[in-house]
């Protein structure tokens, strides 16, 4: 009961602490990423970046956001991935094969010059997922 | 001849604001062969659309002569299941179930799940077919109900979706040459449905630029406060949602995005004495059109130095008729609270550690800002060893400040009343050019500390409190070795989105609440 009644208070005071609003662009723990493109094309599997989730589950622990745009070759995505904890990166971040970078850690200038090498008009600005 | 009257009583029963007018809605109970091109194994009731493997894209042209639209869609939602599909740009033989085909571009929402207590989630995705090969774009978990309202559009290159909120999330997607509007769906259980679809054209009137007289700027040492007077006359353009026809707006600091903001105001918190920055806001309307940018330029100043000398004698009046006389001035023409607060940065509540405060209990009166802050201690909440954390409900007086750009409403009701708060204690990032500048860590009393000293991802402050944040574990540390985990973070669409709230307390022994 009292575990209820503590859980029920957490819950009130998140909703009514602080209003600082954090950028819909930078909120939740992101990851940039070039990576290869994975799927069979069709609807049922479509071409996607790795590390995509898919089929899209409601796993709170896995990556549950992501958004690409395909490099100017288009044999690459250039994708945010987003999730709620960092742990479910953890994957993401280990492999040594493609170029990753944690957002909000990592500068904008150091992302932009490195993904500009795939895509000319990478953009940080104009990229990413605003998350709901 | 007939007919005129009702045409002239239906014309005199429209609004007289010119809103946005969708061209077209269907409830869908029937399927007009006159007005969807069908695709797979469709069916409709009184439930609305509700095909079990298909599509009906529509073959009415869009009235502006282009592929680019809205499609807005309610949704009757009883019971888990079912994946729900919107089209934009797509050929007669678009569908997305099974392998799927043709060309479009697609928001579904796929398999909501209602849980015990009714509460439904979702999986979102954008997709972009090009003859049957189809990409993610996009892919984002929301929550659902029944009778909620999907929205999709596509202006030039950008994919604007409204996931059952009124303001929208944009994906930049190369457009398509043709297609049209339409709707899908696959796997709908019994009761489920779009229960009505409406199509718009695309609004290309960008709203009127904010008058850059009206852009009100207070600048301090580190915090630079900006307000506006809100756009109007965007809702008779695009009367769409509940922000005026606005989607917000947004904000660029010396060139670089910095920002949006669906108010008429913003903070720069990551200012530094003595800096100059130019602030440029756009007002941006639903379909994503700018206004011209209004800019102001605004230098931080820098801190005010010591005073050195003594303070200027006052005059003392020695008679009551003279005290009488010179309070007289004041009582006749009562000034508003004002306060030179150029030697300060002025966000100064709750109790902070190196602040200096006069009272007793839980009232205490701030004696740099004058400002009061009363805190109750609520409940503590305790382990089995008897270690435990405390809930307060707060009150700071710094709800308005009145300075020479004019009156800044600082406090609000969040449902304890104009200024009360109940706190445990939140960390918030603040963030500059894509990049986290620090972040603040508010304690119980609401007292807000800056960690801006990063080592390896782990912040701590200068400012008088011995609080670490581990921004790779979530974790909040304390000096006497207990530790609370920041699992709970606001949504989006919350007045405090992207703050975190701790949901595992743990003390130094590893007891833990949760």
């Amino acid at each position: 009961m009292l575990q209820r009644f503590l859980v029920a208070l957490l819950a009130l005071t998140a909703v009514v602490c602080a209003q600082r609003r954090v950028d819909p662009r930078m909120s939740y723990v992101r990851v940039i990423a070039v990576v290869p493109f994975v799927g069979q094309g069709t609807a049922s599997d479509p071409k996607r970046p790795e590390y995509a989730p898919w089929p899209i589950s409601q796993d709170r622990d896995g990556i549950v956001a992501c958004y690409h745009i395909p490099s100017d070759d288009g044999t690459l995505a250039l994708v945010e991935y987003v999730a709620y904890n960092r742990a479910a990166f953890k994957a993401l971040l280990s492999d040594s094969s493609i170029t990753v970078f944690e957002k909000g850690v990592t500068s904008k200038k150091t992302i932009e010059t490195a993904l500009k090498r795939f895509r000319k008009d990478f953009d940080l600005d104009q990229f990413g997922v605003v998350m709901p | 001849m007939r007919s005129a009257p009702f045409a002239l009583a239906v014309l005199a029963a429209a609004p007289c604001w010119a809103g946005y007018q969708y061209y077209f809605s269907d409830n869908l109970a029937t399927v007009d062969p006159g007005k969807w091109t069908t695709v797979g194994s469709v069916s409709s009731s009184q439930f609305g659309f509700a095909a079990d493997a298909g599509s009906a894209i529509s073959r009415i042209p869009i009235p502006d002569g282009t592929s680019e639209a809205e499609v807005r869609t309610t949704l009757k939602l009883t019971a888990s299941g079912g994946a729900y599909t919107s089209f934009l740009q797509a050929s007669a033989d678009a569908h997305t179930s099974g392998a799927g085909s043709g060309t479009y571009l697609a928001f579904e929402m796929q398999n909501p799940q209602f849980d015990e207590a009714g509460n439904c989630r979702a999986n979102f995705v954008l997709l972009r077919s090009v003859k049957g090969s189809v990409s993610l774009v996009a892919s984002f978990p929301h929550s659902c109900r029944d009778g909620m309202v999907l929205r999709m559009a596509v202006h030039g290159d950008n994919v604007l979706l409204w996931p059952d909120q009124d303001v929208p999330l944009e994906f930049v997607s190369p457009a398509l040459p043709a297609g049209q509007p339409g709707v899908g769906s696959y796997g709908v259980p019994a009761g489920n449905g779009i229960a009505q679809v409406q199509f718009g054209a695309i609004n290309r009137t960008a709203p009127a630029a904010l008058k850059a007289g009206d852009v009100r700027v207070s600048a301090f040492p580190r915090r630079v406060d900006v307000q506006w007077t809100a756009a109007t006359g965007v809702a008779s353009a695009l009367g769409l949602g509940t922000t005026q026809g606005l989607a917000g707006y947004w904000i660029y600091r010396d060139g670089l995005y910095f920002g949006r903001t669906t108010e008429a105001r913003f903070s720069d918190e990551t200012v530094h004495p003595e800096e100059e920055h130019t602030y440029s806001i756009h007002a941006v309307d639903q379909h994503y059109n700018f206004s011209a940018a209004a800019s102001v330029t605004v230098k931080a100043p820098d801190y005010p130095a010591v005073p050195t000398s003594a303070p200027p004698k006052q005059a003392h009046p020695e008679t009551p008729a003279e005290q009488h006389a010179a309070l007289e001035p004041r009582v006749m023409e009562p000034r508003p609270h004002s306060i030179d607060m150029s030697g300060y940065d002025p966000r100064r509540v709750g109790v902070m550690a190196l602040g200096a405060y006069w009272g007793a209990a839980g009232e205490q009166i701030d004696t740099l800002s004058g400002n009061l802050n009363f805190s109750l201690p609520l409940l503590q909440a305790k382990t089995s060893g008897g270690w435990g954390v405390g809930f307060r409900l707060s009150y700071n007086s710094q709800n308005w400040r009145h300075d020479n750009a004019g009156d800044w409403l600082l406090g609000q009701d969040v449902g304890f009343g104009f200024g009360w708060k109940l706190l445990v204690g939140s960390i918030a990032p603040v963030t500059v050019n894509s990049q986290f500048a620090y972040y603040v860590f508010t304690d119980s009393t609401g007292a807000e500390y800056r960690l801006d000293q990063n080592f390896n991802n782990v912040w701590a402050s200068i400012e008088g409190t011995y609080v670490s944040y581990d921004a790779n574990a979530h974790a909040l540390k304390f000096k006497d070795g207990s530790s609370w985990t920041m699992g709970c973070i606001s949504a989006g669409t919350e007045p405090d989105a992207g703050t975190m709230y701790p949901t595992t307390i743990r003390d130094a022994n590893g007891n833990s609440l949760s």
